[in-house]
């Protein structure tokens, strides 16, 4: 993994507050996610890779690598 | 397009708010929650009781500032009203609260149907109409109840909201002086983004049994057709994109500004927003109000004032900015400084 996709892997972990977060882990085994962490989502790449994403493409991802790779190819 | 309007003065600004008071630790019930409620910044918020209306908050309000500025009820030539939960369908509030402040006859009354953005898009209006019929004192109620449109069920929205109503007194001073800047911005795409979707016989969807069944939506949030219903998501990402730019547009037309006023809508979007605008201009402050009252709609910014600068002077320009249900925006920069801004009091 590149150290962009690590620094997004560990925004990702502290969202979920999940540790050993990995990018095959399936969204939906995670209870947490609800709309409050589209939210934090949405709002951890504006502010920290500057980049605009919506609530839909968030919601459509299945695993945390369709999360990464969202944020990495904006 | 950034547009003045010339010789209107806000003489004061007062709010009330319930004395009932929800905390937000007693709905710690579940790991979502407790995350939520740290994401959105809220702990208390005031909540109406079944029997007070927005009008109920508003009067209470309006009679405190007429008798704080030594105002008669007689010398209001124009009253606007604006909120999304009124006390009927039909008639308009404003001339119920006409009646009961006993203004003359001949005073103007309006309803306007907004929350979030209400306050900044009241006093576009009302400030308009005062220049434009010179119309000398004027009072602009704003308010909601929220609470009550909220399902207890809703995990998230029942968290959010708090109630508060609010009256912005002013001054026609007929000068070119007390110049209000002013923009706008509307996206009527994102009306589903917060919606109440049933609420009337003759609305887009009936009320009926039908429209009074709760359904659990995918994240388990319980609602039905009559409860407020957020896409939180897509209001977020209206805010944190839409809201800067215009911000920025009208700082930069700006002197002076020591204070930003925006809606409080959640910790997310205000730090998100002030982050955005502070990068460039690291010398404005952002007062909230979140954690103690919520999102009282409508009211946020008047609450925001008046809880941080209760009997105290703002000086320099002051730039205030509502943003939410429409989906829209609207900001301002006026003068605040010699406005009365009195202490919150409670009904």
């Amino acid at each position: 993994m590149s150290k962009k996709t690590n620094k997004i892997l560990d925004n990702l972990s502290q969202i979920f507050e999940k540790k050993n977060l990995k990018p095959e882990d399936k969204i939906s085994s995670l209870e947490q996610f609800d709309s409050i962490i589209i939210l934090q989502i949405i709002n951890m790449c504006n502010m920290i890779y500057k980049k605009k994403i919506d609530g839909l493409q968030v919601s459509k991802c299945k695993k945390i690598i369709d999360i990464i790779n969202l944020i990495e190819k904006k | 397009m950034i547009k003045a309007i010339n010789g209107i003065q806000v003489e004061g600004i007062s709010c009330c708010i319930p004395k009932k008071k929800l905390l937000n630790k007693d709905f710690k019930d579940n790991k979502k929650r407790l995350r939520a409620i740290k994401a959105i910044g809220i702990e208390s918020r005031p909540v109406s009781s079944d029997e007070i209306c927005t009008s109920d908050l508003v009067l209470k309000s309006a009679k405190h500032i007429l008798k704080k500025i030594n105002w008669k009820a007689s010398e209001i030539d124009i009253l606007i009203f604006v909120s999304q939960t009124p006390d009927y369908l039909t008639p308009a509030t404003s001339g119920i609260l006409q009646d009961k402040l006993k203004l003359k006859k001949t005073t103007f009354v309006l309803d306007i149907n907004l929350g979030c953005s209400g306050y900044t898009h009241g006093l576009i209006t009302i400030a308009s109409l005062m220049q434009n019929l010179k119309l000398k004192k004027g009072l602009l109620a704003v308010g909601d109840v929220t609470t009550k449109l909220v399902n207890n069920k809703d995990n998230i929205s029942n968290l959010l909201f708090g109630d508060a109503g609010s009256v912005t007194a002013l001054v026609n001073k007929g000068n070119k002086e007390n110049k209000i800047l002013c923009d706008y911005y509307s996206d009527g795409s994102g009306f589903d983004d917060i919606i109440v979707n049933s609420h009337s016989l003759s609305g887009r969807n009936r009320i009926s049994k039908s429209q009074l069944k709760e359904i659990k939506d995918e994240n388990k949030n319980v609602r039905s057709n009559i409860n407020i219903k957020l896409n939180g998501p897509n209001i977020f990402s209206f805010a944190i994109n839409n809201v800067p730019v215009i911000l920025k547009k009208i700082i930069r037309k700006t002197k002076n500004v020591k204070y930003c006023f925006l809606h409080q809508a959640n910790k997310m979007i205000q730090n998100n927003i002030s982050a955005q605008i502070n990068h460039n201009y690291n010398d404005i402050i952002f007062p909230t109000s979140l954690k103690n009252f919520g999102n009282t709609s409508s009211a946020t910014i008047p609450i925001t004032i008046c809880s941080n600068f209760g009997d105290k002077k703002i000086l320099g320009n002051t730039i205030l900015c509502g943003f939410g249900v429409g989906l829209s925006i609207s900001t301002i920069v006026l003068d605040l400084s010699k406005t009365k801004i009195f202490r919150i009091i409670k009904l």
